[in-house]
């Protein structure tokens, strides 16, 4: 048989074009019309046949973190914290919505939290989480995805510059006494709340991110530890006793004004008892005294508040004023 | 040639249309897979220009009036899949005066480390006009206005600049270790004050130059039912300034203070050992404990000897601390959950006399004893109810004990304790209305206080006493006898889909008792914070929230005038409140594909009031303090990766306070401050962002 150059010339594009689409319609077939590869975690796909970043619950932004970090043998799946969900993976028949995985994490799951959160200590009990089981956090029903951000490059609380906010979504009052203008660098991001605070749980009070509210201060404030020579006993005991670090209206963060701070604790044997004035009186007279308010109040004299260390032949070294 | 012609042109068609079909689809689904799953970077720079005052507004990042700012963000990561090694490098506000930048490489669940460095200025807003000369030293001149001594502005600040490193090596077994350093230089300046016994007292600096230091070493273990926490922690403080010396012409220092020297922090540091530990009985109980010691050490030389010809205190301090918790899941409806904790302060500083004694003072001539030893035990209980609620119950004690000095200045407590008993309802698991209530009920009480004494003349002697008149015993606030009520509530409602609010409410009630029948002290105290939040979302491209809150606190108290004992006694007492008042509005709007804003206003109003009442007493003026912020960002994306940024910050300060007001200073000190203030900040940068 004689096969016409030209016929052939003249189909060849049509065959090619043909097999092309063919070709281009198997590679699809294989990558998104049937069989889907895993993009991220080991087993996903089944996940992310539907949970691209167009449905309404994106998952594959968890590539980004350390949780899609493959390489890392610790690495889990998404059944590692979402559990099987046979039903969830394959509707089924009779039912009209489709069930929610076997553990899960929206705001009105209705996976109970302690469960929520046995999956992220299945990996992180150690360390700084050490305490959870016994913190107010724990007791309190908070779960670890109402402050964290799993499947995101950028979980806000784990940056300085945003956690705050994720902290006043229940600390209110906080939000409100950062703003004051006696304060914590907090606002420019210099000072977070984990700073001072471990959310997770910790051996001190209040969560203390030490073992002690003195302990964490002076991480930072280490000139105020000490020992002094003269001290002074809540310096020791509890910063907070006289300090509020969120931030008040008062200057050095001090929970009240002075005099009438320092008059809570102490007796008016001497001049601890005068009345602040702003009308300037003759001094000693049990009458109204500016210097106990204006500028620096009781601090203006005691100057030391925080602990003196001068040994000079003087009883006015203890008042903590050398 | 025609043929060719003709075979040609088809197959350019084809590749074409292949490239249109799949080509371009393929290479466009990979990207953008690879987008959403890789790490993603960012570089962004831009200018700042800030005019206005800038006390409050700058008082952490370093601006100020008509500066123009460069600056620039960082934010790298970059992974290697086949090994999961990270690399990032994080920079902030790197052309400000608060900049950080750090560095970290990982090759995660194997190695680790980083270094970071970071500043941070403070700048006082306060401006004084002061005489005072070598401000900024440690020999310092007080000089007299009134004398013709010339002044000049001083503003104080600090500024720290610390470096921190750290390194992870996990070692296989769920073992770990873990490094960390860090060193951190302090410099600058702060207000200070010298007592001038009988007169003025003067304006004088503290100069600032201290370094702290941390070296931490922890091991870690992580097993299914045991993890152990483990390590050193060493801190060392060094303070470059010893003591200030002041000098200032004859007669201008008074009486027996004419010692011109005030000692600064001195040079500290405390060794730390601590073991943690966590064990899971079973599934659902689960219990951890904590050891840890410490000795603190304070050898710094005195700037003098002392009268026995101490060079130093030779303090030492020992803290223990043991906490044992055990938290159950007792059955399918109760939980419980209980902690005990033992921390121990044991001063060993040894006690010499420092300062020859006056019959009629308080303090004996030897440094105290400062120990203390507190124990806490805590029980609480949760037992689930049906409709997603839960009942709490919860007790808790603290008992504290604290070593008595041989002579006081204030009324002492050896032994306090309190005991707190809690009850709640929660609600969660709920689709839209989720909360919880409690009352919390607390009484503390302790030992017999131990009055302010007077050396010599016998212990535990009141002023009052002494001379035979009324007791004027204070019950120090943190020691009293106190009985607190405080109940709490909040709810999260999810109105609708795309409305959800939040409401929080807490009110508290302290009932303080006093010593010995005296009408002095410490006497109420009331504390009620309500805050409201909402957010809306108008629709896809469109959200905005607002929130308000409210918080007053107000105490009441009892004290008496009387210095000379001689003289007349005046009883009087403030009722101190203070009544926060805050709100905010935000909004999100993505008005185009490319263009995205937000806007953001914050306003708040805060008032001291100090309610004095007494003969011859004037209650001081209320403090007012007024804040507007406004913010508005546009976020205009040029390209998919690349975009420009333009910021407006309004910033508005309104106050009446009068603290700074008046100079008490006898050298003349006084502030220059504007007590209204506005800030104006422009900024606009570019940024990209890559893959």
């Amino acid at each position: 048989m004689r096969v016409d150059s030209r016929s052939i010339r003249r189909w060849m594009p049509a065959a090619l074009l043909s097999i092309a689409m063919l070709c281009g319609a198997s590679a699809w077939a294989a990558e998104g019309g049937g069989e889907k590869k895993d993009l991220v975690l080991k087993g996903d796909a089944v996940c992310t046949r539907c949970h691209d970043e167009g449905e309404e619950k994106p998952v594959l932004s968890i590539g980004k973190t350390k949780h899609g970090t493959v390489a890392d043998s610790r690495t889990p799946t998404c059944t590692s914290c979402h559990g099987e969900s046979p039903t969830h993976i394959n509707k089924p028949e009779g039912v009209s919505e489709r069930p929610s995985p076997d553990v899960n994490y929206v705001k009105d799951s209705k996976t109970p939290i302690e469960k929520r959160n046995e999956t992220c200590l299945n990996c992180h009990s150690g360390s700084k989480r050490m305490f959870w089981s016994n913190s107010t956090h724990a007791q309190e029903d908070v779960a670890c995805t109402s402050c964290h951000q799993v499947h995101t490059q950028h979980d806000k609380v784990r940056d300085k510059t945003t956690q705050p906010e994720t902290c006043f979504n229940c600390h209110k009052d906080k939000r409100a006494e950062i703003e004051r203008p006696s304060r914590h660098p907090i606002k420019e991001g210099k000072v977070a709340c984990s700073d001072c605070h471990n959310p997770h749980g910790s051996a001190g009070p209040k969560l203390m991110a030490r073992d002690s509210v003195v302990a964490t201060c002076y991480s930072c404030h280490a000139d105020k530890r000490g020992p002094f020579l003269w001290s002074h006993q809540p310096v020791t005991e509890d910063c907070a006793i006289c300090h509020n670090p969120h931030g008040t209206t008062t200057p050095k963060m001090l929970k009240e004004r002075v005099p009438f701070l320092c008059q809570e604790c102490h007796e008016p044997g001497s001049h601890q008892g005068f009345a602040p004035s702003l009308t300037p009186y003759p001094k000693n007279n049990g009458m109204p005294q500016p210097d106990v308010v204006v500028a620096r109040g009781c601090m203006n004299c005691h100057t030391n508040i925080h602990g003196g260390s001068s040994p000079v032949n003087s009883s006015g070294a203890r008042s903590l004023v050398k | 040639m025609k043929i060719r012609q003709e075979f040609n042109f088809p197959l350019t068609a084809v590749a074409a249309g292949l490239l249109l079909a799949f080509g371009p689809a393929h290479a466009q689904e990979s990207e953008d897979v690879a987008r959403l799953i890789h790490p993603d970077s960012s570089v962004s720079a831009g200018v700042g220009h800030v005019n206005g005052d800038t006390g409050f507004f700058g008082q952490y990042t370093g601006q100020k009036d008509g500066d123009t700012d460069l600056n620039a963000d960082v934010d790298v990561n970059r992974r290697d899949d086949a090994t999961g090694t990270w690399l990032r490098v994080k920079g902030r506000n790197l052309g400000l005066d608060n900049r950080d930048l750090r560095v970290e490489h990982e090759r995660q669940g194997n190695w680790g480390y980083f270094i970071e460095y970071g500043e941070l200025k403070r700048q006082d807003p306060l401006k004084f006009i002061t005489p005072l000369g070598g401000r900024d030293s440690t020999n310092q001149s007080i000089n007299l206005l009134k004398s013709g001594s010339p002044a000049s502005e001083f503003e104080p600040s600090t500024k720290r600049e610390s470096v921190r490193l750290g390194l992870d090596k996990t070692l296989g077994d769920g073992l770990t270790v873990q490094l960390r350093f860090r060193n951190e230089e302090k410099d600058g300046t702060r207000n200070f004050g010298f007592y001038n016994a009988g007169a003025s007292p003067m304006f004088i600096s503290e100069p600032i130059d201290q370094r702290t230091q941390e070296f931490e070493a922890t091991v870690g273990y992580a097993g299914k039912k045991l993890q152990l926490s483990g390590g050193y922690l060493g801190s060392f403080f060094h303070n470059g300034n010893n003591a200030i010396h002041l000098n200032a012409n004859p007669g201008v220092l008074t009486g027996y203070w004419a010692d011109p020297n005030i000692a600064l922090a001195p040079d500290n540091q405390e060794h730390g050992l601590h073991l943690s530990g966590g064990y899971n009985f079973t599934p659902s109980t689960r219990g951890t404990f904590k050891v840890a010691y410490t000795r603190g050490l304070q050898d710094d030389r005195f700037y003098r000897p002392g009268i026995t010809g101490q060079t130093s205190l030779d303090g030492k301090v020992d803290t223990s601390l043991v906490t044992f918790g055990l938290s159950s899941r007792v059955s399918s409806k109760l939980s419980l959950n209980g902690t005990l904790r033992y921390e121990d302060r044991d001063d060993k500083t040894p006690r010499r006399r420092y300062f020859n004694v006056s019959p009629a003072y308080t303090g004996s001539g030897f440094n105290n004893d400062t120990s203390r030893t507190n124990v806490s035990g805590k029980l609480d209980a949760t037992y689930r109810l049906p409709m997603s609620l839960s009942l709490i119950g919860g007790l808790e004690w603290d008992e504290r004990t604290r070593a008595v000095p041989e002579s006081r200045s204030l009324n002492w407590r050896s032994r306090t304790e309190e005991t707190s008993a809690r009850l709640g309802l929660r609600r969660s698991l709920a689709e839209n209305l989720k909360g919880s209530v409690s009352y919390v009920h607390s009484e503390r009480t302790g030992s017999s206080f131990k009055e302010t004494s007077l050396h010599k003349l016998g212990d535990f002697y009141s002023f009052g006493d002494f001379l035979g008149q009324t007791p004027r015993f204070i019950n120090p606030i943190h020691w009293a006898d106190r009985t607190r009520d405080k109940i709490k509530a909040n709810l999260d409602w999810a109105v609708v889909e795309a409305l959800s609010m939040q409401f929080v409410a807490q009110y508290s009630h302290d009932t303080y008792d006093s010593i010995g029948g005296s009408s002095f002290g410490n006497d109420k105290g009331r504390g009620a914070k309500y805050s409201v939040d909402a957010t809306y979302r108008l629709s896809e491209d469109a959200q905005i929230n607002a929130w308000a809150s409210r918080d007053d606190t107000r105490m009441r108290q009892r004290t008496i005038m009387g210095y000379t004992f001689t003289g007349p006694e005046v009883p009087w007492s403030a009722d101190l409140r203070t009544i926060g008042t805050a709100a905010g509005i935000g909004a999100q709007y993505r008005a185009t594909e490319k263009l995205r804003l937000d806007a953001q206003l914050q306003w708040s109003y805060d008032r001291s009031e100090y309610d004095m009442t007494g003969p011859g007493v004037t209650s001081l003026p209320d403090i007012t303090y007024r804040h507007v912020a406004f913010s508005l960002t546009a976020d205009y994306a040029v390209r998919r990766d690349a975009g420009v940024k333009l910021q407006y910050v309004f910033d508005k300060w309104k106050t009446n306070d009068w603290t700074w007001s008046e100079s008490i200073y006898g050298d003349g000190t006084f502030l220059d401050a504007d007590p209204n203030q506005h800030t104006n900040f422009i900024g606009v940068s570019a940024y990209y962002k890559w893959f």
